[in-house]
């Protein structure tokens, strides 16, 4: 699943290391998910979504999922 | 964050005594005490293994006294801690590699080999063996499930 995490954490100049702590979790798993090769659990996704006062939505990109519904 | 505190501290304290146990069982096993107790004559192989089993026991506990310490005194190194123990990505991975079961069934068979080692020198081979591959057949599948997800 791709995500918005990258650019929104360069454009708040946020390490991963930095960006993990907040949220609870570690600096790995923020790069996993950056590079798409994890995907969060929602609990991850909200805490990060809303780290930067964002919906899930905006942060993580379901165009994948809503293509395979249809 | 200050009852995960409580919970390192006690870690702490079972370290601290794993590393006391394992000095002196240490010298223990070294001392001409045990050859004049026991009825058994143990192989100098067996005996060497045990010897560097506990050492290294000593040490494991040693380094986790350290780490631990370190964290505590530190909120930030504890935070990290925390969410290093409790990821969820960590947690997938050790699932997949069997991890919590592998590790618990390779400790009772190290330690059934600990014992049998004073009795049979072919079961102790078997067992630490047989310990041995599951403990790297787990570190591979984890290794492939890091660089995997």
């Amino acid at each position: 699943m791709n995500t918005k995490i990258r650019e929104l954490r360069k454009k708040r100049k946020l390490s991963q290391e930095e960006l993990a702590l907040a949220v609870g979790t570690t600096r790995q798993t923020i790069t996993s998910i950056e590079v798409s090769k994890y995907t969060s659990s929602l609990v991850l996704a909200y805490k990060i979504a809303r780290y930067f006062d964002l919906t899930i939505e905006e942060v993580f990109d379901f165009t994948e999922i809503d293509e395979m519904k249809e | 964050m200050e009852k995960y505190r409580k919970i390192i501290k006690k870690r702490m304290i079972l370290c601290g005594i794993l590393a006391a146990v394992s000095v002196v069982l240490g010298v223990f096993d070294q001392s001409e005490f045990f050859d004049m107790v026991s009825m058994i004559t143990r192989n100098e192989a067996i005996a060497g293994f045990q010897l560097g089993l506990l050492s290294g026991f000593g040490i494991m506990a040693l380094f986790l006294l350290y780490k631990y310490g370190k964290a505590i005194k530190d909120d930030t190194k504890l935070k990290m801690l925390y969410n290093k123990e409790h990821d969820e990505r960590q947690n997938l991975i050790r699932q997949k590699a069997g991890m919590p079961m592998l590790i618990i069934t390779s400790g009772i068979m190290i330690f059934a080999s600990i014992i049998a080692g004073y009795f049979n020198e072919i079961i102790f081979n078997t067992l630490i063996l047989a310990a041995m591959i599951q403990l790297a057949l787990g570190a591979m599948v984890k290794i492939y499930y890091i660089k995997k997800i």
